[in-house]
Formats: C-alpha cells, structure tokens, sequence
C-alpha cells in the first residue's frame, strides 16, 4: 500500500515530465492535418496571469488574495468509520518583492484544526516554465471542547520545498513537492499539559494545482494535495500513535481574488 | 483587494466541448488474498469497463471535465463452498464499479494523458443459500490513462487507450485496456 | 517510441501491490522446540517470578526495566518503549525454560527469544540474586542476542484489580499477529498486558450479535472479494460463507467470544462496545447468560453492556432484561446513576475528571477512561489516580507504567 502510493506521486510527475517532452518534441513538428488545434509554442501569448500557487512569483509590490475551500480526507487507518471528510476554509495572500522573491501567507481553518503558514519563496521563470525553492513555516493550533473533549493542540512545522510550473493560455500548472519536518507539540487535556519537542520528520506532501478562467471574468485554482505523512495537523484530535506513513488526500478549490 | 497584475491574455479561442465514449478489459492486478472464505471456484478478475467521458476547455492542450461508467470488477461461481457453521453453499457474485470522476486531460498531437480523481459506487450482488444478498459503498478513486488519437473519418476519432487506476479504500489496483470513439468536439457558445 | 516507453513505465508501478495482512507470530520450529519435552511449570511458581527486573543485557532494545507478570502457564515481560515479550514455559532438567517472542506495540518488528532460569527459585530465595537469562533474535535475523534481567523488587500492587482492557478486542497496534475482534486475538491479549477486554458488537441480518467494529465491511478488516458495504446487509451464514477476518479466522458471535472469555482467559472485566443502539435487545440476553455463568463458577468477572449514546440509554432502560444486566455508561456521571450503570467510561480526552470521578468510585462505581495509547497521556491519569482502569490499545505500555510505579 504505501509502495504503492510512493509510485502513485512519482506516477504523476513522470506524466507531466512525459508530456512535456511531448510538447517540446511537437513543438518543432508540422502536421497540417491538426491545424484546427493549438500547440502550445505557436500560438501562445507570453503573458502571465495572477497566481497564488504557480511558481512565478508575482511582480515587486503586488498583492493576489484568494480564498480556498479544502477537505482533508482521513484515512480510514486512523479515524475507521468516524467523519472522514475534514474542511477547512482558506484566505491566501501573496506578496511580490523585488529580484523574483515573493512570500505567501496563508491561514486555513475551521476552529477544531486551523494553521497559519508564511511560505518565502525565490522563483524563476523562462518561457512558459517557472520554477521554485521555497521554504513553509506553521503553527497550528486546534481546540475541542464539546461532550467528551476538553483539549487544546498546537505544533509548529517547517516545509522546504520546491515548486515547478508550465502554463499555456490561461492554465498556469504547478506540481509542488514539501518535506515536512514537525518541531514542537504541545497538548493540554482537561487540566493536564504535555509538551514534545523532539524533531520530528513527517513526510512529503506533493500538490497538483491547476488556476484557470473562470465563468465572469474571474480565476480560480482547484487541485489536489497528497499528504504522505504520519497523521497530519488536521488529524490532531484522532492522536493517533501510528509511525506509519499513509496518504491523506486533501482536495481544494478557490477563486483567486 | 488585489491589484490588475498582467496583462490578460488576449484568449479569442473558443469554449469547446469534446465528449468521447467506449469500452474495453479491465483486470485486477492487485493480489486477491481470498475470492469467499474457502477456497476453490471459478474466480474472474476483471471484466468489461466502459467508459464516458465529458470534457471542455478554450485549450485543447488541457481539458478538464468529468468521467463516469461502469466497471467489472470480478466474479465468481462456486460449487459447496464452506460457511463455518452453515454447511456448504453454492455461490455466485459480482463485484462491480461505476466511477464518478474529474477528469484533466493534457494532449499534443494524437496523444491524450488523463488524470482522473473521485469516488467509485461499490456494488456487491451475491446469491448463496437460497437467497440474494446486494451491498455496496462508496470509495475514493484515482486514474492515470493514455491514449492515441487515430482520425477515422473527418473529426470522429477511435482512441485506443491504456489506464491504471486505483479505489482506494478497497486497496485494489487495476489495468484497463479500452477502445473510445470521440466525437466531433462541440462549442456551445 | 515513448508510447510504449510509457506503457512499460505503467506496467513497473502497477507490480508489487498487496494487501497487509497481520503479521505472523515468529513460530519456533515445534521439532526444535527447547520445551519439546517440557514439564509443566505450577502458576504459583512462575507467579513468584513477578516483578520489577533491570535488563543488564538487552536494554538496548529493551530498556533499563522490564515488569514481568505471569497470566495461566505463560510469562510477559513489559518495558518502556512500547517492547514487549511472550513466553511459553516449561521444565526441563534443573531449569525453568521460557520461549516465545518479542514485539514492538507501535513497530512491525518482532523476533525470537528464549530466557531460563534454574528452577530453584522460591518465594525464599527471589531476590536480586535471580538471574534469567537467555537471548533474542533481531528483527528478521537470525543474529542471536543477549538478554539478561535481575530481579529487581516485587511488585507494589499484586492484587491485579487495576483494569488494563485491550481495545478493540484485542487489536494492539502494527505488531498484533491476529485480527482485531477475533478469538484468537482475545486469547492472546491476556498475554500482552490486559486483565480485561473490550469487544466491539455489531448486528448481522439476521439479527445474530457478532464481534465487529466498522459499519463497513471492509479491506482493512476482510478478506473476501465480495463483502463490501455494512454488515448488517449480510446474514450470519453468508458472512461466514463470503469472507473471513484477514488472519483467516471466522467473524465471532458475540456467544461464540464470551465462550473463548469463559474457558480459555483469566480476564476479570469484558465491556461489550455495542455500536448501535438497536443492538441492545439482542445482546443482553446473552450478556445475562455468561454474568450467571461466571457467577455460578465463582469467578469475579463483570461484564458491561456499553451505553455511549443517549439511544443506546433509552433501548436499555426499554428493555426488562436491563435489571438483570450491568453496563457502563460513556456519557455524564448523571447518565450513569440514571441508567443505573456500575461504571463511568469517559474519554481520555476531557482529562481526569476528579469531581465527576471521586463521588462515583466513593458509591463502588468503577471509572474507566478510555482510548489511551501513549505514555505521556497516560501518566497523567496515574498520577491523579482518580480512575479503577484504562482501555488501552497498547495494554503492555499501560501494565509498564502502572507497574513500574514505586
């Protein structure tokens, strides 16, 4: 299973590595018999449009908002046959400095789990192809104190990771990949506290994001995040004690603002 | 608020809708532990999968849209097999899917990548000791296909394609080998 | 060209696909067997073996200290990092021999190991001069190492009256060799730590009570290609006929548990987790049986009917059989005097509950807290000692601390 989920991420990039030296082999092709269709250095414009997920980061002093709506999927290792589906309501920000840095922050949550995240990043870009390094710091904290909780959690975590993106016409593409390493940990149960500090690695996480036109005139970015971690923040309140690493799916869709 | 930051795109392309349709073999390549609880009996891994597709975009580069169908996913026909406790019964069951899936789709040329995530309907039919037994779940999916555009005749096209998808929860993996007609793309507006 | 390139990359990922199945028990080669020609060891005698030990050789693996205590013909030790051994015992010649396994509550990882002691010992001469010793295999090797253990002390509490119940009936984390909710695994959690079980009950078609935990039939649980879906969709016989657990064994009855709980464990305490509430009617009549039966026998063994829903109160005051059944109640302490529960089972996550905990334990009711896995969680709760027991799915990590405790 977890083999199995490894090969499935390194699946997806292999798909977009192929299809992109498609693109660059058709690129320098003539097929008349296609010419109802656009291929993808004839014809596009080299513009970019705003983002809050491709690698290019925007240009020094510009601000993209955008509000997302994610749903963590738990897997059924770690909460059986209790609610699965975890969402989460997310504001971003991002903000261009000068010489391709840019840094997004961004705060998800929905009072049970919820984390702030400020994500530094240098990007370059040549053509239709941008790339990354980044580096994403968190602190979350989660509250229960319905029947039968009476709990607090919070954590800190750091993410390096990198981020690369294609785009053609009004699609920008990205395929981010993170390394998360968990710090800190702190629980209080009732009157109890338990602090951990010991660091801690808890996988990689690769995001599949698509921003595109929508209906109206605006944009959007929906996409897909596959967690390959032990449990991750959101699945604070399960505590599970598996060392195992599992595939937390998380789904997203937004508009950007 | 955010400020205009690029220039948009000057995009006149139109909005197109392509919709493809087909079927093919789908096989079972993950390990199957045990078909019923004893051994023995005429155990199919796989079966038909067919396929229907609905995709849109102002790009034929990348499409997205969404897929559904149905899928095989085995059988079995057994002859006094053991219930511990109950004796022996005669046994045969279906394991199908229908998928209900977004589907996104790159393609250059004759060849088209899909990638495709959603949930599968389960559906369990049994009959055994007289009588029938019908259950099903739903469970989270994934695909990965490709396929290769050949033009029959004027934008209809026959597109052989090779997948590999996975339901998650039932940890079962499969590869499908499919023949899709794609109709002539449609633009609505 | 990269067509196929492609088509050959899919095939490589699509190999090697399995379902995890529980892992084996690393069995001794039974011709080989160091207790082939064993004679049995009194309980009384291996009972005096129970204490604290320091590991002198091995506490790498195994930590500085280890509990030993001893359940039927069989001795565990137990230490701090979740690591834990089962022994099989036996006499043969001048030694008292011990053979069996290691496991890792958390971890896949498991070996062999085998201790012996010269059988002198008595209740005169069990002092830091006894000295077991033998050896371990590492994981998936066959590399013999060290294993050495000292008595230390007795232990502080041998009354065995705290309550350390296995969850899930007997589901133990990653390193369990059997099914969750199987016979075998209720057999075996008496080994790993637990003085109690707590069996999760779920109701077939047919209205038969059976030993199961999700609504769902599924992959994790099962093996049989065509039982998907609730279980409660299938009869008794056709569970029976279309899968088993994924160790291979039968779906118990809830009769067919209590049978294994009756004849072959030393447990003192089952709680029956009914998941549904309009399981209650069905599965008092049998709880009432087996409270009678042990009762008969003269054993101390009590048996809860689980209520954690206020339905589930409802269905068991409904029910004229409630008088003669006793239950635990996982909602408020008012619950529990209204439904007229002898326990309280909170979750762990609200904390120790000392005001609701102290007047309910002051009128004989028994305070369980419940699913408490990790050390640091656990400590608290025994430290306030406000509480008669954990459930636990770590019951080795629980008897550890609780032993361990001066």
């Amino acid at each position: 299973m977890k083999k199995h989920q490894l090969k499935l991420f390194t699946f997806f990039f292999l798909t977009i590595a192929f299809s992109l030296s498609l693109l660059n082999e058709s690129s320098q092709c003539q097929h008349k018999k296609h010419e109802r269709h656009h291929h993808l250095f004839d014809s596009l414009a080299a513009v970019i449009y705003p983002s809050l997920q491709y690698p290019r980061n925007p240009e020094s002093g510009v601000i993209v908002w955008g509000l997302d709506l994610n749903v963590t999927i738990a897997p059924r290792q770690v909460v059986r046959d209790e609610v699965r589906q975890v969402p989460q309501i997310e504001g971003l920000m991002r903000i261009g400095l000068p010489v391709g840095f840019g840094i997004g922050i961004n705060l998800a949550g929905n009072y049970i789990a919820n984390q702030l995240s400020v994500t530094p990043s240098w990007s370059y870009s040549a053509g239709h192809f941008s790339a990354a390094i980044q580096n994403s710091t968190s602190l979350w904290v989660g509250t229960a104190d319905f029947t039968g909780f009476s709990t607090l959690g919070m954590g800190f975590s750091n993410a390096p990771g990198i981020n690369l993106g294609m785009h053609f016409d009004d699609f920008l593409l990205s395929v981010k990949t993170e390394f998360i390493t968990n710090y800190w940990h702190y629980t209080k149960f009732g009157t109890d506290v338990v602090k951990r500090s010991a660091t801690q690695f808890e996988g990689e996480a690769v995001t599949l994001c698509i921003e595109q036109d929508a209906f109206g005139g605006s944009r959007i970015n929906w996409g897909i995040k596959f967690n390959y971690t032990s449990p991750d923040y959101q699945l604070w309140l399960a505590f599970s004690d598996s060392r195992q690493r599992i595939l937390i799916p998380e789904f997203f869709f937004g508009i950007i603002l | 608020m955010s400020m205009p930051l690029y220039a948009q795109a000057q995009n006149t392309k139109p909005f197109e809708i392509w919709i493809d349709g087909g079927g093919g073999y789908s096989r079972n390549i993950t390990r199957v532990v045990q078909a019923t609880a004893s051994p023995g009996g005429d155990f199919t891994n796989g079966g038909f999968t067919g396929l229907l597709r609905i995709r849109g975009s102002k790009n034929h580069f990348i499409t997205i849209g969404i897929e559904t169908g149905f899928q095989r996913i085995s059988s079995v026909t057994q002859q006094n097999a053991q219930a511990v406790g109950f004796g022996t019964t005669d046994i045969t069951a279906t394991l199908s899917a229908i998928p209900v899936m977004g589907v996104i789709t790159l393609q250059d040329y004759n060849v088209q990548l899909h990638g495709s995530a959603g949930v599968y309907r389960l559906i369990s039919k049994a009959s055994l000791f007289g009588s029938s037994v019908s259950s099903s779940e739903w469970d989270m999916a994934f695909s990965i296909s490709a396929g290769y555009e050949i033009t029959v005749s004027g934008e209809y096209k026959i597109i052989p394609e090779f997948r590999w998808s996975r339901i998650n929860d039932l940890q079962k993996s499969f590869l499908s080998l499919m023949i899709r007609l794609e109709l002539p793309s449609w633009e609505p507006f | 060209m990269k067509i196929l390139f492609f088509i050959a990359l899919a095939l490589t990922f699509t190999s090697c696909v399995e379902n995890d199945n529980p892992l084996p028990i690393p069995m001794r080669d039974s011709l080989k067997s160091r207790l082939l020609n064993s004679t049995s060891i009194p309980k009384q005698s291996l009972h005096l073996l129970e204490g604290v030990y320091s590991v002198e050789a091995g506490n790498a693996e195994f930590g500085n200290q280890m509990i030993l205590k001893q359940t039927g013909d069989h001795i565990s030790l137990f230490g701090a990092n979740s690591r834990y051994l089962v022994f099989e015992t036996g006499d043969v010649d001048t030694l008292a021999i011990f053979e069996g396994y290691w496991r890792f509550d958390v971890g896949t990882e498991t070996g062999y190991a085998t201790l012996d002691v010269a059988k002198t010992f008595d209740v005169k001469t069990i002092d830091t001069n006894l000295l077991i010793k033998g050896y371990y295999t590492g994981n998936g090797t066959k590399n013999i190492n060290p294993l050495r253990l000292r008595f230390k002390r007795k232990l502080k509490d041998t009354t065995n009256n705290f309550l350390i119940l296995d969850h899930h009936g007997g589901f133990n984390g990653a390193g369990f060799p059997y099914s969750e909710n199987s016979l075998n695994s209720i057999r075996l959690a008496q080994y790993v730590g637990a003085n109690g079980i707590e069996i999760d009950v779920k109701l077939t078609a047919d209205n038969i009570p059976v030993l199961f935990h999700d609504d769902n039939l599924g992959t994790d649980l099962v093996n049989g290609e065509f039982a998907i879906g609730p279980i409660g969709n299938f009869t008794l016989a056709q569970l029976r006929a279309l899968c088993t657990l994924k160790d291979g064994e039968q779906i118990p009855t809830l009769q067919e548990a209590l049978d294994v709980i009756y004849n072959e464990t030393e447990y003192k305490a089952v709680w029956l987790d009914i998941k549904d509430a309009t399981t209650v009617p069905y599965v008092l009549p049998i709880e009432i049986n087996f409270i009678n039966k042990f009762k008969s026998a003269g054993r101390d063994v009590t048996i809860w009917a689980g209520l954690s829903s206020a339905d589930h109160i409802t269905a068991y005051m409904a029910d004229s059989l409630h008088t003669k059944a006793t239950s635990i109640c996982e909602l408020l302490p008012s619950d529990v005097e209204n439904a007229g529960c002898i326990a309280w089972g909170p979750r762990w996550t609200a904390g120790d509950q000392v005001s609701s905990a102290q007047p309910l334990r002051a009128e004989g009711k028994k305070v369980i807290y419940w699913t408490v896995d990790k050390p640091e969680f656990i400590n608290p709760f025994l430290n306030h000692g406000n509480l008669d027991g954990l459930l636990t799915d770590h019951p080795g990590t629980v008897a550890f601390y609780y032993y361990i405790r001066n």
